[in-house]
């Protein structure tokens, strides 16, 4: 018997109703990419309502943040990312179909750990296992994440900018037209680190629910945030290292700040995550969510609250695999 | 198949001013509304001449048995107002708009509320134009909103302060006015003036914002109000990094000229 992968992630981009409205597309992005069946890496963005080509910016700093951090982690090559579920969804393909042809065309062990019903596994999965000590704890001598220093953050951030800079001479618009936030996290075993522009947030949690990693960078007015095109954006980059181990993950653009945080005493709201990661977590296969998350984002109340496009990365640590005999399996 | 009930939101309670259960960001707007005894003007409608002088706000007019007046046309304006505003949700539980009127005294007559609940009263004229008091009190009661929503943790959008006047100050206004064009060039609030005629002192108005002050054509106090709330609705609206465009007031089809 071999161990699952060590994270549940589902995530999806939706469009504001005021983008239906105006026949503008999503203008968020989102991505996430398991590395070593261990390693978590996710990150979003969120295109600037007055970019002309926000969409396109958004998507390109997600893609381009995912391929930073995974040269700098050097990843064997056994995942891939999955593109956001609105790129699926536009492929015309039925929504299932598309993520199953997503996932066979992905690296055979990609294929072998998705095809297989319930629990499947990487043999390398079994020795991060086995490093598990008896408290859960994961003591990682050679954690892959423990060079990281704001100098790293930043200089990734500079290459995403970069990349945004070279499509916007591209396209002949100044960068700004492609403005977009970033808020992207690595999360390993024992260590996380986040690196953040803008408004949006992303919480954690260690099986309690939940701590928000910064607030969301807001000007004085509700419209007004920073931006990773802003020329002094290095200023605005928050950057933090935590050590221990987060077992529970979300990251949002601004779309959902005001359903997920409370505002009044800048704390998250528990009811809003909890049960999404109790039912994350309790899921025999994650992407069975996937719809109804898309759902749940499309939903009336959502849209009641918020015009804006929304993006919501979920996961959680598939607590079966790093530390089977402490959680059995319920039911 | 199991079916799984997603999220924990629940049905929302709207329908309050209170925080707690409408915690949307707000978009607050102070409309200073010239209220000395010129407002009560004819504009059209004339009644009969009643054969006598009166002598009203420094002018001398004839009194007329009736016909549709100034303020009659800014009551009207206000009420198209917020059934323009409520019939978009967002901005519905958004927009917070506050009237302070000034002829008498200077008064507020409505403190800052959402759409939903706002409920124009009608204005009624007398006394003279105390338009400096009536800015610096404007602005303190901006401030005295931000502090609150502070308070609150409630986000909100930049304020604007709407003055319609058919006159100029009465009263001392340089400092006022002085506030007024610094709080705007701060981006503190955005600041607005418009006069309903050619009786506006545009001069004077010019000094209360870098803005250009507005000078109502025909009296189209309906579609005056009808811009301002199509405009509050596009800001309250807004995401970050967004230019709010606002249709030009001062266009061949607009409600103003400069």
């Amino acid at each position: 018997m071999t161990a699952p992968p060590m994270w549940k992630a589902i995530y999806v981009s939706e469009r504001g109703t005021s983008h239906v409205q105006d026949g503008t597309p999503c203008q968020d992005g989102c991505r996430v990419r398991v590395i070593g069946g261990s390693v978590l890496l996710t990150v979003c963005a969120d295109g600037a309502g007055s970019a002309s080509h926000a969409r396109d910016g958004a998507q390109l700093a997600c893609r381009k943040f995912i391929e930073c951090v995974s040269g700098f982690l050097n990843p064997p090559p056994i995942a891939k990312a999955v593109a956001p579920l609105a790129e699926v969804e536009k492929s015309g393909v039925g929504f299932i179909q598309a993520l199953w042809s997503l996932m066979l065309s992905a690296s055979s062990r990609v294929t072998r750990r998705m095809a297989s019903p319930r629990f499947p596994g990487e043999p390398e999965q079994e020795n991060a296992t086995a490093l598990a000590g008896d408290d859960g704890a994961i003591p990682n001598p050679a954690d892959p994440l423990g060079s990281i220093d704001r100098d790293t953050l930043v200089e990734w951030c500079v290459q995403v900018r970069e990349s945004l800079a070279a499509r916007a001479s591209e396209l002949g618009v100044p960068i700004r037209e492609l403005a977009c936030t970033l808020l992207g996290a690595v999360v390993s075993d024992s260590t996380a680190v986040f690196v953040q522009v803008g408004d949006g947030a992303m919480v954690v949690g260690d099986g309690e629910c939940c701590d928000v990693v910064f607030w969301p960078q807001s000007g004085e007015y509700a419209n007004t945030t920073n931006f990773l095109t802003d020329a002094a954006f290095k200023e605005s980059l928050q950057f933090v290292v935590r050590q221990g181990r987060i077992t529970e993950f979300a990251g949002f653009t601004d779309g959902l700040e005001r359903l997920i945080l409370r505002f009044d005493d800048r704390t998250v709201h528990r009811p809003a995550l909890g049960p999404m990661f109790d039912q994350l977590r309790a899921a025999a296969d994650e992407k069975a969510l996937f719809a109804p998350l898309r759902g749940f984002l499309q939903s009336e109340p959502v849209n009641a609250r918020t015009n804006d496009d929304k993006t919501l990365i979920l996961a959680v640590r598939n607590e079966r695999s790093g530390n089977g005999q402490q959680a059995p399996l319920p039911g | 198949m199991e079916q799984v009930p997603f999220g924990g939101f629940g049905a929302n309670a709207f329908g309050t001013d209170h925080f707690a259960e409408n915690p949307e960001p707000r978009c607050p707007c102070i409309l200073l509304i010239d209220v000395s005894g010129s407002m009560s003007t004819v504009i059209a409608d004339s009644g009969d001449d009643l054969g006598y002088d009166v002598h009203v706000d420094g002018e001398t007019y004839r009194a007329v048995s009736g016909g549709r007046t100034r303020i009659d046309a800014v009551n009207d304006g206000l009420r198209a107002y917020r059934d323009d505003v409520v019939t978009d949700s967002l901005a519905a539980r958004r927009v917070e708009t506050a009237i302070m009127t000034f002829g008498e005294e200077v008064r507020t007559v409505c403190d800052f509320t959402i759409a939903e609940a706002f409920h124009p009263p009608e204005l009624q004229t007398s006394g003279a134009t105390p338009m400096g008091a009536a800015v610096n009190e404007a602005i303190d009661m901006l401030e005295g909103r931000k502090r609150t929503y502070k308070e609150h943790g409630i986000a909100y959008f930049r304020p604007w302060i709407f003055l319609i006047t058919d006159g100029g100050p009465t009263d001392g206004w340089k400092t006022a006015a002085d506030r007024a064009r610094r709080g705007d060039e701060e981006k503190k609030f955005a600041f607005f003036a418009v006069g309903t005629d050619e009786g506006a002192k545009l001069d004077v108005l010019a000094r209360f914002s870098p803005r250009k002050p507005l000078l109502l054509k025909g009296y189209r106090f309906n579609e005056m109000f009808q811009w301002l709330s199509q405009s509050l609705r596009s800001v309250s609206r807004s995401t970050p990094g967004e230019d709010v465009p606002l249709l030009n007031p001062t266009g061949p089809d607009g409600w103003a000229s400069v």
